[in-house]
């Protein structure tokens, strides 16, 4: 009996079954499912890769040799050989003449094409002017410099500049390189030339401080070819860089998007889920009778298994597929709405997506859709003599705890944090247990309104009432629906919102530092006639971590033990107070303090592998000498405003000589003032962070947009819920309409009395939604998200409403039928 | 050949336990034609339900072909009536998403017969209607219901047919050719007949008629 051809008509049982909507229901809730889930997952793995190349464009290429002495020639041709792009880059610092007097110091860099491997580098005609992208390099005889390196030596575009004994002409201003965070070479101005010249400079001497660097480009396969024959050949001295260098703040505004639109997809997962639970659910008691029939026909438990459970894969399969394909579908939309600005091009996503796709659609089928199917094979053929009511509720209670476990163990897997994960399933289930209870406490309220109310208003109550435990359950899905919905506008709004308050406008855009102390005061006024608002200044000192606990810290990174600390050297500032966008995590900020005290940053404080009470020796200059770690801080980088790894209360550092630091915003069209900036205080090094922060904020703005479409994706699945929701007791309703329009109720009677019950429903369902979604809100901003929780008032109206109108429309829009269908019609259908 | 012996069903009720059969003796030789008669509510179509294996006894044993159904699990006995069993349900019972024809070639499919398509159109047209092969329950009128129903039961060909009221919704005109089609199936491949029934003609047709009063077995005459 187990040919399928021999279940050919039973199959067309199955699958004739549309007109009953729980297949359509189930097909594309499945889609959904794993389109969205496909589609963000895709994306961020393809934005993953495309991230990778955006640290290797930090780099200017995929992989650098980085060294003190000049790269052999036969690692370029053994590069040349694997298929590898390369160019040769040479960095040092330098005084830098004009053909009068002025003199300064600044980087130099010589480079050579195909210089930069990857990004882009921008130079301008003169200083200051809009940056043009260019794929050239300075040709030999020929410079670029640094806008504020013409204002320092008083050239024009046409000059002769000076580098050692060989004099170049000034061709244009050096706007942006894409390694500048990356490769230094000292903190002066940057000069780029051509590698061609470097011999006719006479400057690079035995032991002069020069950095070579070879740049790598190649395919993954070429590189790592490459890697193991060079690696053992490199010496002391000599280290290789990767990609995972990159732009700290960019990674972390699209580390939190990530994680917020996983966090999103598996919502819209998880109402997905509820719509296939509710469908299937449908489906099978309405499948009850076939199955009872069939039976009494001689089916099997085992071919009504084999009947329902093989449609059960091929709809799997048909969603699968269709899943994947509306997930790529929104992943290149994502990345539409991405590419164009960041310049970021999708990278390779590779299959994983697909398989965490098919395997959502899996569970989504096994924990949700099979139950209530498996348990058709249970049904008795008896039913054919005599309609018994089931007694099932026990294993469906099984089913429910199958079902969490099932999708939290997807969002933990999506999202791999546990803690993220524990606060929306927790205020699921929140939801769920008191929102059953209320809604049971509600539905008594309403009795007692509906028996002082009119025959309308009493029918109405009366539907509620009687199928009272089945109308809490329903109007706890729909509260879940609605309360996810209200919960990803919430997080939404506040999420962008706060991004946009970490950059607002008038964010310190450049650094100044290197300043002396007795320019503090001249430097100011400065500042205040040109109107430009400074960040206070910071005394900075440069110093190294030594020893923790008299422990000696190894020197050299590449003999670091696993969990071993390594000395670090810092810039060491001094504060009295706690500086802005900083938060002590661990200890205590000393108030008025004489002891010997120090304050680490949390990272820089694990790599030297330092807590709170250890004492650790410092050195500045010749002079060692102990404090004690009295708090370990938390610092938001992203704040632009000036911060220290290592921070000591004023008398501990204030005898030692200090340079300053501060920071400040320019406005695009006041750039000019770093020209008077800079000719007044040559030794003041300025650095400028403008292009950067331009590009988070995009980064930000892009964000928004994908997370909209994330939110129109759940809203879709909040909708399949809430009609397969209404769908599932439709059923009963249009059966009782029916007969009592045949015992002689008035059409506009039964249509109001739907109207009430469904709007009643809803209004019940928004109430628990708005309360769970507080909940939940509460969770998520405070504990995963590290937002600040407000309660939000314009949810009420909100939630309330939409789930009246909603469910009300959709309730009375499902039971037309009902009251304008020939109740004949109705009757003989059933 | 079927042997019922001392065959109990019970109910729970509201008020204690209702004794619908209280011990049913019977015997029946293949290719007999039983009618089982007596008045609504006294147990017929407990006791068909019972003699075709869709229910369980509370006592007592129903043995087919030397088979108690007592040893037998449900699953166990779907596979029985799939072979040797057919049934005519008083509601009819049929697929509301199936039209006639598939109605007729399930049981035949669930049976693994070949060419059960022909096979079905052939039965349909035996209950003249072959007019609407390809019409749903819904399209059709109770007494165009039961021969759908007649002629699923017939088409599997059993070795044993239940009928429950096979002619209750239908003219003496259309009874009389159900009529003859059962016993012409009796005739021409000794499959026995169970029926109940409260037509007189149908229960003069049978060879041996039964009475059920008050949960026991009347010989009726
Ligand atoms: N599961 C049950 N629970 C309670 N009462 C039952 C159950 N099954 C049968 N009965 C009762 O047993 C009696 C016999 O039912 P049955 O359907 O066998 O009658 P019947 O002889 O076929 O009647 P009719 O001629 O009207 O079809 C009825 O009174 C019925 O109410
Ligand atoms: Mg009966």
């Amino acid at each position: 009996m187990s040919a399928p051809a021999q279940t050919l008509t039973a199959r067309k049982l199955l699958w004739r079954d549309w007109r009953g909507g729980e297949l359509g229901i189930l097909l594309a809730a499945l889609v959904l499912a794993v389109g969205v889930v496909v589609g963000i997952s895709a994306f961020v793995a393809s934005l993953q890769s495309a991230l990778e190349n955006e640290s290797r464009r930090f780099l200017a290429a995929d992989q650098v040799i980085s060294s003190r002495q000049a790269i052999p020639e036969v690692w370029r041709d053994k590069a040349r050989q694997s298929g590898l792009a390369s160019a040769s880059l040479v960095g040092f610092p330098s005084m830098v003449m004009n053909d009068g007097e002025g003199m300064t110091l600044a980087s130099i860099k010589a480079v050579e094409a195909p210089y930069p491997l990857r990004g882009t580098l921008k130079y301008s005609e003169a200083p200051y002017e809009s940056a043009i992208a260019t794929e050239q390099v300075p040709t030999p005889g020929e410079v670029w410099l640094a806008p504020r390196l013409f204002a320092l030596l008083d050239v024009n575009v046409g000059d002769p500049v000076w580098v050692g004994e060989a004099s170049l002409t000034v061709a244009g201003a050096i706007r942006s390189e894409p390694d500048s965070t990356t490769a230094m070479f000292g903190y002066g101005p940057r000069l780029l030339m051509n590698v061609a010249d470097l011999a006719a400079t006479g400057v690079i001497q035995p032991g002069s401080r020069v950095s070579y660097r070879l740049l790598l480009g190649g395919s993954d396969a070429d590189l790592a070819t490459f890697v193991t024959w060079v690696e053992p050949q490199m010496a002391q001295g000599q280290r290789l860089l990767g990609s995972g260098d990159g732009q700290a703040s960019v990674n972390r505004t699209l580390q939190r998007a990530r994680a917020f639109l996983l966090l999103a997809g598996s919502l819209g997962v998880v109402l997905a889920a509820a719509a296939i639970a509710l469908a299937a659910r449908r489906f099978s008691e309405r499948h009850t009778d076939y199955v009872a029939i069939m039976k009494s026909l001689g089916a099997t438990s085992a071919t009504v298994n084999r009947l329902y459970g093989s449609s059960l894969l091929l709809m799997g399969l048909i969603a699968g597929v269709l899943g994947c394909l509306v997930g790529w579908a929104i992943q290149a939309l994502f990345f539409a709405l991405f590419a164009e600005q960041l310049g970021v091009a999708p990278g390779p996503m590779g299959v994983l997506p697909f398989v965490i796709g098919a395997t959502t659609a899996m569970v989504c089928l096994l924990f949700f859709a099979w139950p209530p199917l498996r348990r058709l094979a249970l049904v008795s053929p008896l039913r054919v003599l005599r309609r018994e009511e089931d007694a099932g509720s026990a294993q469906q209670i099984q089913d429910y705890v199958f079902g969490v476990l099932a999708m939290t163990g997807l969002m933990w897997w999506y999202s791999a944090d546990i803690l993220l994960t524990a606060s929306v399933v927790g205020g699921l289930l929140v939801t769920v247990g008191v929102g059953f209870l209320l809604a049971k406490a509600l539905l008594s309220v309403g009795r007692g309104v509906g028996s002082q109310a009119g025959s309308v208003w009493r029918l109405a109550m009366s539907g509620l009432l009687r199928r009272g435990n089945a109308n809490a359950l329903q109007m706890v899905i729909f509260g879940i629906a609605i309360m996810l919905m209200l919960v990803l506008v919430m997080v939404r709004t506040s999420l962008i919102s706060q991004w946009q308050a970490q950059l607002p406008p008038g964010t310190p855009n450049h650094f100044a530092f290197n300043i002396g102390s007795e320019q503090r005061t001249p430097l100011a006024a400065l500042f205040s006639d040109l109107g430009i608002r400074t960040e206070p200044l910071f005394p900075m000192t440069r110093g190294r971590v030594m020893a923790v606990n008299g422990r000696l810290l190894t020197e050299d990174r590449d003999e670091l033990g696993a969990n071993e600390g390594r000395q670090r050297e810092s810039n060491f500032t001094y504060a009295q107070g706690i500086p802005e966008a900083t938060r002590v995590v661990a200890g205590q900020w000393w108030g008025d303090t004489s002891a010997e005290e120090v304050s680490l940053e949390e990272e820089f404080a694990g790599s030297v592998g330092a807590a709170v009470g250890d004492t650790i020796t410092l050195r500045v200059g010749a002079d060692s000498f102990d404090a004690t770690v009295t708090s370990i801080r938390a610092v938001d980088w992203e704040s632009m405003k000036p911060n220290f790894f290592v921070i000591f209360p004023p008398h501990v550092l204030d005898k030692f000589p200090a340079m300053y630091i501060t920071s400040f915003f320019l406005a695009p069209d006041s750039k000019g003032a770093l020209n008077q900036i800079v000719r007044a205080f040559p030794t003041v090094t300025v650095i400028e962070l403008d292009i950067v922060i331009e590009e988070v904020r995009s980064i930000v703005a892009r964000v928004g947009q994908a997370i909209e479409l994330v939110l129109a994706v759940i809203l879709c699945a909040g909708a399949l819920v809430l009609v397969a929701g209404v769908q599932s007791s439709v059923d009963v309703r249009i059966r009782e309409s029916a007969l009592l329009r045949a015992l002689g109720a008035r059409r506009g009677l039964l249509m109001g009395a739907l109207a009430i019950e469904f709007t009643v429903l809803g209004l019940f369902a928004g109430c628990l939604a708005v309360m769970g979604a507080e909940v939940a809100a509460w969770g998520l901003q405070t504990q995963a998200l590290q937002l600040i929780y407000a309660p939000t008032l314009w949810l009420w109206p909100l939630g309330v409403v939409s789930g009246m109108v909603i469910i009300g429309g959709v309730g009375v829009a499902s039971c037309r039928k009902a009251v304008n269908v020939p109740p004949l019609v109705v009757l003989r259908e059933l | 050949m079927i042997t019922v012996n001392n065959l109990l069903k019970k109910v729970p009720v509201a008020d204690g336990e209702l004794e619908i059969l209280q011990g049913i003796n019977l015997d029946i030789k293949s290719g007999e034609s039983l009618a089982i008669v007596g008045v609504s509510g006294s147990g017929k179509s407990t006791l068909l339900g019972l003699l075709a294996g869709l229910d369980v006894a509370s006592g007592g044993d129903v043995v087919i072909d030397g088979v108690a159904l007592s040893t037998l699990d449900e699953d166990a006995r779907a596979a029985l009536r799939a072979q040797k069993v057919g049934f005519v349900f008083q509601s009819f019972q049929l697929l509301p998403a199936l039209n006639a024809l598939e109605n007729v070639m399930l049981p035949l499919e669930l049976a693994g017969v070949a060419n059960a398509s022909a096979r079905a159109e052939e039965y349909l047209e035996r209950v003249g209607l072959e007019y609407r092969l390809t019409h749903y329950p819904s399209q059709l009128s109770g007494g165009e219901q039961q021969r759908v129903a007649i002629a699923r039961a017939f088409a599997s060909r059993p070795r044993i047919l239940f009928a429950d009221e096979p002619t209750g919704n239908l003219d003496t005109a259309t009874g009389d050719t159900i009529i003859d089609l059962l016993f012409e199936l009796n005739r021409s491949e000794g499959t026995t007949l169970i029926l109940v029934t409260h037509d007189n003609r149908l229960a003069q047709a049978c060879s041996r008629r039964v009475q059920l009063v008050n949960g026991r077995l009347e010989t009726f005459l």
